[in-house]
């Protein structure tokens, strides 16, 4: 006894460890759900991204004396020098690449020859000025303030003493063009590999010459040249102005005068490495180090919510898709609630058990069964070719409506069971016919939990995807009617994810679509919990 | 009066037609499915579309093989089984037989939210954190079998879960008495009375999750890699059945779109086939529970 | 010589939550002996008999008071282990309840799950012997020798209820409770289980809830009447039959109320 006693006591410790493995998975559950929902969470409210750009991250207000003015109306607060020389030489005609604004590009200059021109063309162009066909220029500054104030998405470059004297109606923007330009022999292949890239904590270190080879870095056995501008020069006023501090002249060459004089240094010093201005060292041809970086902001904004999306969703926001998805929503819930309420009222009050229930009821759980994928190709085949409504709202809604319908029938079935005999026999017994029954004390006793199961499946069909891709199309304007394609939430998720368009977007709108199923399940479980506890009493 | 009853019948006939719709759509599925989808084995013969693994469909020679992504869908099916299975059924154990009131509600709300959450959602989450934890860890893309099989478990867990706990509970309790007063553990009472009892029911809420599974779309579309090749081991890209469909949608013609048609085929085939055995299963799960109860 | 106490209970108190159920109940269990408790339904006899191996532990809300020793030591001392009292006290229920799995596993599920997992070839012939000796002492022997390995559920309800009872023999228990076994029987299983009874009671102390007046006179040495949670009377069975004490015994016995 005593012994077995002893084994006993062992037997119930390892048990424990068991239950404790149990137990720890079940809680595993609630961290699962914490973090998917979460990290949508976090992700879509905030943005946090790894950036790789050859600019350094210092905004000059007034760079070598040009100021550079946009429309009031552009949000934009900064331009890096590619940019501005893109503006300048045509490569783009509106905003989207630039920023989130899609309005139509105007690049504005003052005439070349007239007072402090050159300066500006100095700027962008350096020795060899190449202005772009789509540039306006404007004889006096006076002009072309007038035409920057009176035409939206325009910018002006044009140098500060032109300004004196002047009010601007336009806000001044910032220049970065700033970059870390390498001799090209540091940047050559070694293994198929060779120096791309460096974090922005590390470039401090590569300036004061540590690591003291390229090799430490992928590159090719050559020692690290830091190269310093000279004291007076633009660029290492530039430099002071940024805070940056200037690599010593370690043994290296001292460059001297302007930019140029400094990348034509770095070309000819083997290892070399030093700040420049883009402007020379593309000039110049080096290569630049890409500096990673990471930076942080506020993804889901109200404006979001509210604005409609622009250019497949580049710009904008997404509020004619959430109206979409809301219309979507009352159609399909406008369908299958009253087609699934009503079979639950025959399959329950009026079927008599036997084969045809048992088919009725196993068309029900295939029907549950069938993945949504086959539902798009059905849709397609039957709602938008056979029936001919094409791409589109009403295409869509009868397609998701038959994916919900199983939920809507089982959950009312339930609903209508729980109802208590007593209540349809009171009421037979007054007379009423059993269709009178049905729909004035049957349905109504049974009505939360018909709610509840309708609001269940309305937050199935909010993130279905794949059933609406084939069937409901995928423009993002608000729909217009029954037959006008539109897009929904979630597929606009899918195709900002698939078309490559903005991953921040993505997890913005996520977080809507996360709320909203959210809030449908957890109306739903309310609704239940409701239920149960007037039950109880 | 007599036009009353007139009235009844007709909203009666109706209620018919709304009972026996769901019926009528799987039959008029299979149909249009069918239809649309069989012409291609006039030309490809069935046995070349599910045995070659040759996927052209826009080749000068096209062909149209599909065992690539019968396999990776199987594939992926199966791993995500192998870790969804465990997890579920210790989850349905915990709910059915140990849960304290507070812990067990949260553990509940949570498999019901996990349940709602939209597929598209899983996808982002997969390419975001799964595939970037599976690419620190094992290198490669991460996006292919493993990253998927892990999203897909997460998704078929609750119905596993809740499968597990109901016909857990439907166990009588005599049986579990009866162990106890034997002299066994609450351990050896589950492991050796419970699952045992409530195995036909555990197992068609494991053949649920497998179609669940088997039929998803989006999630593993996001994190799969899409690759249309032979899967190469458990971190190489795959593609599914449900990938196929889904990716040339948007622009096959002709025979390419009839042989999406037809790999919708071979996906609800399978479907079919799982709900027959879910059906079979649970028949037997509730009759053994009856059996069981004796008298 | 008087009989040898196996189960010894004083002042015993039982709450199921607010609700008492079990009043002061205080009783000597003799050692192979068979002691019937009767009493109308909902009296607290199958309370008072699950209270014996602690099954009612497994009922949320269930508060006891008072004292039960098994051989000289309480059962609800803090360090009592409730798995080798349950071990040593075996139950039956009303309603036979075989696992779902086949007759030999169900004999064998107690050895089992108390002996070591090991599967040598000599600890099966062990097993084999335990699980044929069970069936043996159950009567069930003759007609399930065929079928041993067949699911447990085919037999019928007789049959079943005395595999329950061979799978208890099979943890070779010292005290059986039976709560109401052959409720749920026809006459003939019923009069082989009683027949059993009487077979066992050279082995075992046994104690036996029944509805049957007839069947506590047939079969017990001892009977407890319990009403309202009381247990009024107890006494050897003849005493309480022909003789009782207490008014609400003989209007009990002679089926006034109840």
């Amino acid at each position: 006894m005593r012994e077995s006693e002893r084994g006993h006591a062992a037997k119930i410790r390892q048990e424990r460890w068991a239950f404790g493995l149990i137990r720890a998975l079940s809680g595993a559950t609630i961290i699962i759900l914490a973090a998917i929902v979460g990290f949508i969470l976090w992700r879509g409210l905030r943005y946090s991204n790894e950036t790789r750009s050859p600019y350094l991250p210092y905004a000059e207000r007034s760079p070598e004396g040009v100021a550079i003015l946009v429309n009031g109306g552009l949000r934009l607060e900064e331009l890096d020098f590619e940019q501005l020389l893109g503006i300048y030489s045509d490569e783009y005609i509106n905003w989207a690449k630039i920023c989130a604004d899609a309005t139509d590009l105007l690049p504005l200059a003052l005439e070349p020859g007239a007072p402090g021109a050159g300066s500006a063309e100095a700027l962008v162009f350096g020795q060899a000025p190449a202005w772009g066909a789509l540039v306006e220029f404007s004889p006096t500054p006076e002009a072309l303030l007038e035409r920057l104030a009176s035409t939206p998405g325009s910018i002006a470059i044009l140098p500060e003493p032109a300004l004196a004297g002047l009010k601007p109606e336009a806000r001044r923007i910032g220049l970065r063009r700033l970059v870390v330009a390498m001799n090209p022999e540091a940047a050559e292949l070694v293994n198929e590999r060779s120096v791309e890239e460096i974090s922005l904590g590390d470039l401090a270190g590569l300036l004061r010459g540590s690591p003291a080879s390229w090799a430490a870095l992928g590159g090719p056995e050559l020692p690290v040249r830091p190269l310093a501008p000279e004291s007076r020069g633009p660029l290492a006023a530039a430099l002071e102005a940024a805070g940056l501090e200037a690599p010593l002249p370690a043994g290296g060459t001292p460059a001297e005068d302007s930019g140029q004089d400094t990348c034509a240094a770095i070309a000819s010093t083997p290892g070399a490495v030093g700040f420049a201005f883009a402007r020379d060292a593309l000039g110049a041809g080096l290569p630049l180090l890409r500096l990673r970086g990471r930076e942080t902001g506020w993804n889901l904004k109200l404006r979001y919510l509210l604005e409609e999306p622009r250019l497949s969703g580049r710009a904008g926001g997404i509020s004619t898709i959430i109206l979409n998805t809301l219309s979507m929503l009352l159609l399909t819930v406008g369908i299958a609630g009253p087609v699934g309420v009503a079979a639950a009222i025959y399959l329950v009050e009026y079927a008599r058990q036997g084969p045809l229930l048992r088919l009725l009821r196993l068309g029900t759980e295939t029907l549950a069964g069938i993945p949504s994928i086959i539902f798009g190709l059905f849709g397609m085949l039957v709602f938008v070719d056979l029936l001919g409504f094409g791409f589109g709202l009403l295409s869509g809604c009868l397609t998701l409506s038959l994916m919900i319908l199983p939920t809507i029938v089982r959950s009312s079935e339930e609903a209508l069971k729980t109802v208590s005999p007593a209540l349809r026999e009171g009421s037979l017994a007054l007379g009423a016919t059993k269709l009178q029954t049905v729909f004035r004390v049957v349905v109504p006793a049974a009505s939360p939990g018909i709610l509840t199961g309708l609001l269940l499946a309305v937050g199935r069909a909010v993130g279905e995807t794949a059933a609406l891709l084939f069937t409901m199309g995928s423009d993002y304007k608000l729909a217009k009617g029954l037959f006008s394609s539109s897009r929904a939430l979630s597929t606009h998720i899918y195709l900002l994810f698939a078309e490559g368009i903005s991953f921040d977007r993505a997890f913005s709108t996520a977080t809507v679509l996360i709320a909203v199923v959210l809030a449908f399940n957890l109306a739903a479980k309310r609704l239940v919990g409701r239920m149960s506890r007037n039950a109880a009493r | 009066m007599k036009r009353r009853r007139i009235a009844e019948r007709g909203i009666e006939g109706l209620l018919v037609f709304c009972g026996a719709l769901s019926i009528l759509a799987v039959l008029f599925i299979t149909l249009f499915l069918f239809l649309r989808g069989a012409p291609l084995f006039k030309k490809v013969p069935l046995t070349e579309f599910l045995f070659s693994t040759r996927w052209e469909p826009t080749a000068a020679d096209p062909g149209y093989g599909i065992l690539s992504f019968i396999v990776g869908s199987l594939l992926v099916t199966g791993l995500s089984l192998v870790f969804a299975v465990p997890v579920g059924l210790s989850v349905g154990v915990y709910l059915a037989e140990l849960a304290q009131q507070r812990f067990s509600r949260a553990i509940r709300t949570a498999v019901e939210l996990l349940a709602g959450i939209p597929s598209v959602i899983y996808g982002l989450f997969g390419i975001a954190v799964i595939a970037g934890l599976n690419r620190s860890a094992f290198g490669g893309t991460g996006y292919g079998v493993l990253s998927a099989s892990i999203i897909l478990a997460i998704m078929t867990l609750p119905t596993i879960i809740n499968v597990t706990e109901v016909s857990l509970r439907a166990v009588p309790r005599e049986l579990r008495e009866g162990s106890l007063a034997l002299g066994a553990t609450q351990w050896q009472t589950i492991i050796r009375v419970l699952v045992p009892s409530a195995r036909s029911g555990i197992a068609a809420g494991v053949i649920l999750g497998m179609g669940r599974a088997l039929g998803e779309t989006m999630a593993v579309l996001m994190v799969g890699g899409n690759a249309p090749i032979m899967p190469k081991g458990l971190n190489g890209m795959v593609r599914t059945l449900t990938m196929n469909i889904i990716t040339d949608m948007s622009y096959a013609k002709d025979d390419h779109l009839t042989s999406l048609f037809a790999t919708g085929i071979v996906l609800f085939v399978f479907i079919l086939a799982l709900n027959l055995v879910v059906q079979i299963a649970l028949k037997r799960s509730l009759s053994g529970a009856e059996g069981a109860a004796g008298a | 010589m008087p009989p040898a106490v196996k189960i010894s209970v004083r002042d015993l108190d039982l709450w199921y939550g607010s609700v008492q159920a079990l009043r002061k109940v205080g009783a000597d269990i003799a050692s192979r002996s068979i002691t019937a408790l009767i009493g109308p339904s909902g009296c607290g006899k199958s309370t008072f008999l699950r209270t014996l191996n602690r099954m009612n532990d497994l009922i949320e809300g269930v508060r006891v008071e008072g004292v039960v020793e098994y051989e000289g030591s309480s059962i609800f001392a803090p360090g009592a282990d409730v798995i080798e009292l349950r071990k040593r006290i075996g139950m039956v229920f009303q309603k036979p309840n075989p696992f779902p799995m086949s007759v030999y596993d169900n004999v064998a599920y107690g050895p089992r799950i108390h002996g070591s997992p090991s599967r040598r070839a000599a600890d099966r012939r062990a097993l084999d012997e335990i699980v044929e000796r069970s069936l043996e002492q159950a009567a069930l022997l003759e007609e399930v020798k065929d079928r041993l390995h067949k699911p447990a559920l085919g037999l019928s309800g007789g049959q079943q209820q005395r595999l329950c009872i061979a799978r208890v023999l099979a943890v070779e228990p010292d005290v059986l409770l039976m709560d109401e076994p052959t409720s749920a029987l026809d006459p003939i299983s019923t009069s082989k289980i009683e027949n059993l009874l009487e077979e066992l009671k050279k082995r075992y102390t046994i104690v036996i809830v029944t509805h049957n007046m007839q069947q506590a006179g047939r079969v017990s040495d001892a009977v407890g009447f319990f009403l309202h949670g009381e247990l009024v009377e107890y006494a050897p069975t003849k005493e309480v039959f022909f003789n009782p004490k207490d008014k609400r015994t003989e209007a009990y016995i002679s089926g006034r109320f109840g």
